[in-house]
C-alpha cells in the first residue's frame, strides 16, 4: 500500500535539531515522547507553520516541500495545504461565536448551514453556536477546535496536545469522540502527546521523539516489547534497564550475566563477550507462589529478595525489590508491577522475601 | 455684565473650527501612517528596525519647539519640502500636529498588535486563509480597541499642539490661530474670560477623550 503521508525532513531551532522519517496511511500515529523534545515543531513543519532546512513531505501523492538544504523547491504555503490543525490551547478566535469559528475555513459556502449542523451533532456543540469561547468550558472549546479542523475537510490531522488541559472523564469522552469520528473518515491523524497512557489509549503506531528525533516508529506492542533505544524503553515505562555481558548463545537463546548471576534472554545476534542493555518491563516480572511447583516457563531466572518498598498506584502496586545474594550497591534492583487482587492474594508488604521470575521471552536487548 | 455679553458676541469662534479641522486631517493622516508602521514593525525583519522605533518615539519625548525647530528647516525656503510654500498655512499645523501625535499612535497601535496571541493566526493560515486575509479577519479587529485608543489619544494630542505650530504656522488669526494659541493670545492681551472660555471647552473636550479612552481599554 502506497503512504498517504511521507515525511522526512531535518530543521535546527537555535542549537537544538529536528529530526523526522516516517511514512503513514490513514491511521492515528501518536507522537510520544517528554515535554521539549520537540514534538510540537514536527507538527509545525508539516503544516508549513516552520520551513524545515532540508527534506522531502508528501501528502496523497502532492509534494508540499522539498529541499536539497541549498534551495528550496517546492514549498506550499500554509494556506493551500490543507492540513488540519489544533492547537494545544485550542486558539479558538474569542471574536467569533461557535458557529463562525467552526465555519472559518469552509471551503464550499452553500453547504455551510449542512456542515455546521453534521459537525455541531459530531462534536456534541449543539445549542452552543452563538456562544462565543470565554463562555465554554475546556471540553467544548476543545471540540469546537476538532470541529473548526474538520470544516475545512482536511487531507491530514493534526492534534496537539489535545488531552493535557482536561480532566480524567472528559478526556476519556473526548478520546472516545475521537476514535470514532477517526474510523468515519479516511485521512491520517497525527497525534502529539507526552502521556504513555494517552499514547496506548489512541494510537495504532507510536512515533517516540527524544531530543528532536524520531527514535523509533512502529505498533504500539512492538514498541513496547522491543524498545530500540535506551531513551524509548525509559519512556514507554520498561521501568528495568541492566547492563550484562553475553557469556554465551545456543540454539535456544542468549545468556547473560549481571552481577554474577546467569540470565536467559531470547535468541539474539549479540557477540559473546561484548557488553549489551536490556531491559523487563515491570508487569512481566513474576512472583513466584510458595505453595505452588513452578510451572515451565516462569522457572527461568530466579532471584530471590525482599521488598523494599511499596506504592499504592491505584489500580496497582508498585514493588521496589532488592536481590539478597548479589550486592549491586543501589538501593533496589527491580520495579514490579502488580494488580491489586494478586498483591493481596500473595499478603505482600514491605520487607518481606519472595522469589521472582525473569520471563526469558520478556527480556529484550536494546540494540542501540 | 452688559460688557461682558457684548464680549461673548463678539467672540471669535474660528480656533475651534480651525483647531477641529487640524486635528481631524492630523488624526487622519496619523492613523493610517501610525498603523502603517506598527503593522510593518511587528511583522517584518529588516536592518535599523530598532533604530527607525527611536525615531518614532522620539517626538514624543522631544520638546515640541525641537520638533517645530526641524519642521521649520525642512518646509523653510530652502528645506526639502520648501517648495510647498506651507509655511504659515494651516497645511504646516497640521504637519506638526501629525508629526507630535504619530508616536502616541504608532505605540498604542503596535503594543495592541502585539497583544494578540500569534497562534490565533496561525491558526487562521492553516484553515486556508492567505496571511494578509489572516491578518485583517484575526489580528486586526482584536487588537481594534487599542488602535482606537490610540486614535483618539492621537486627536486629544492633535488638538492641544501649541509649541511646534506656533513655530512653523504662526498665530494668525482666522488662519492658523487654533485654540492652544487663541489662550495664549488671550492671556498676553489680558483677556482673562476670553482665556478662561477657551480653557473650560479645551478641558471638557479632553475628559470626553479620556473618558472614551478609558471605555476602550480592555477590562
Amino acid at each position: 500500500m502506497r503512504p498517504v503521508l511521507v515525511a522526512r525532513f531535518s530543521k535546527k531551532i537555535g542549537n537544538f535539531f529536528i529530526e523526522a522519517d516516517f511514512e503513514m496511511g490513514n491511521e492515528v500515529l501518536v507522537l510520544f515522547g517528554p515535554s521539549g523534545s520537540g514534538k510540537t515543531s514536527i507538527l509545525r513543519c508539516l503544516s508549513g507553520l516552520l520551513t524545515p532546512d532540508q527534506g522531502f513531505i508528501e501528502l496523497n501523492g502532492q509534494v508540499l516541500f522539498s529541499s536539497d538544504g541549498k534551495k528550496v523547491r517546492v514549498n506550499v504555503p500554509v494556506h493551500q495545504r490543507r492540513i488540519g490543525f489544533v492547537f494545544q490551547d485550542y486558539a479558538l478566535f474569542p471574536h467569533m461565536t461557535v458557529a463562525e469559528n467552526i465555519l472559518y475555513g469552509c471551503r464550499d459556502r452553500a453547504k455551510k448551514q449542512e456542515l455546521l449542523q453534521s459537525l455541531v451533532e459530531k462534536m456534541r456543540l449543539k445549542g452552543l453556536e452563538d456562544y462565543y469561547p470565554h463562555q465554554l468550558s475546556g471540553g467544548q472549546k476543545q471540540r469546537v477546535a476538532i470541529a473548526r479542523a474538520l470544516a475545512m475537510e482536511p487531507q491530514l490531522l493534526l492534534l496537539d496536545e489535545p488531552f493535557s488541559a482536561l480532566d480524567k472523564p472528559v478526556r476519556r469522552k473526548l478520546q472516545s469522540d475521537l476514535l470514532k469520528l477517526q474510523k468515519g473518515m479516511e485521512i491520517p491523524i497525527i497525534l502529539v502527546t507526552h502521556d504513555l497512557e494517552d499514547a496506548f489509549t489512541m494510537g495504532t503506531k507510536l512515533a517516540v521523539v527524544n531530543a528532536g528525533r524520531i527514535e523509533q516508529v512502529g505498533e504500539k506492542e512492538e514498541i513496547l516489547k522491543h524498545p530500540r533505544t535506551r531513551a524509548v524503553a525509559r519512556f514507554t515505562g520498561a521501568r528495568n534497564i541492566m547492563e550484562g555481558k553475553v557469556l554465551g548463545k545456543d540454539e535456544k537463546g542468549i545468556y547473560l550475566e549481571w552481577n554474577g548471576l546467569v540470565f536467559e534472554a531470547p535468541p539474539h545476534e549479540a557477540i559473546p563477550g561484548s557488553t549489551v542493555t536490556f531491559c523487563i518491563r515491570p508487569e512481566d516480572v513474576m512472583i513466584l507462589r510458595p505453595d505452588r511447583p513452578l510451572r515451565e516457563g516462569i522457572k527461568e531466572n530466579l532471584l530471590s529478595g525482599i521488598i523494599v518498598q511499596e506504592i499504592h498506584r491505584g489500580t496497582y502496586w508498585t514493588l521496589f525489590f532488592k536481590v539478597s545474594s548479589v550486592e549491586t550497591g543501589r538501593d533496589y534492583d527491580l520495579e514490579i508491577s502488580i494488580p491489586l487482587h494478586a498483591h493481596t492474594r500473595l499478603g505482600l508488604g514491605a520487607g518481606k522475601e519472595i522469589t521472582v521470575s525473569l520471563k526469558k521471552s520478556a527480556i529484550h536487548i536494546i540494540p542501540d | 455684565m452688559d460688557l461682558k455679553s457684548r464680549r461673548i458676541e463678539r467672540m471669535d469662534l474660528s480656533p475651534l473650527l480651525l483647531s477641529l479641522k487640524v486635528a481631524i486631517t492630523a488624526t487622519a493622516m496619523v492613523t493610517i501612517s501610525g498603523l502603517a508602521l506598527a503593522i510593518l514593525m511587528v511583522k517584518l525583519r529588516f536592518p535599523g528596525k530598532s533604530l527607525l522605533e527611536v525615531f518614532l518615539t522620539l517626538p514624543l519625548v522631544l520638546p515640541p519647539s525641537v520638533v517645530g525647530y526641524y519642521l521649520l528647516l525642512i518646509l523653510g525656503r530652502n528645506g526639502p519640502l520648501g517648495w510647498l510654500n506651507w509655511l504659515f498655512t494651516w497645511k504646516a499645523a497640521v504637519l506638526a500636529s501629525w508629526l507630535v501625535a504619530l508616536p502616541l499612535m504608532f505605540r498604542s497601535a503596535k503594543a495592541a498588535l502585539e497583544s494578540v496571541d500569534p497562534s490565533l493566526e496561525m491558526v487562521a493560515r492553516t484553515l486556508g486563509a492567505p496571511p494578509w486575509k489572516a491578518f485583517l479577519e484575526v489580528t486586526l479587529p482584536l487588537a481594534s480597541r487599542g488602535i482606537m485608543a490610540g486614535i483618539i489619544l492621537s486627536f486629544a494630542r492633535a488638538l492641544g499642539e501649541f509649541g511646534a505650530t506656533l513655530m512653523v504656522a504662526g498665530n494668525i488669526p482666522g488662519k492658523t490661530r487654533t485654540i492652544p494659541l487663541a489662550i495664549y493670545t488671550a492671556v498676553q492681551a489680558n483677556r482673562m474670560d476670553l482665556a478662561t472660555l477657551w480653557v473650560v471647552i479645551t478641558v471638557s473636550l479632553a475628559f470626553a477623550f479620556i473618558l472614551m479612552v478609558n471605555k476602550l481599554q480592555p477590562r
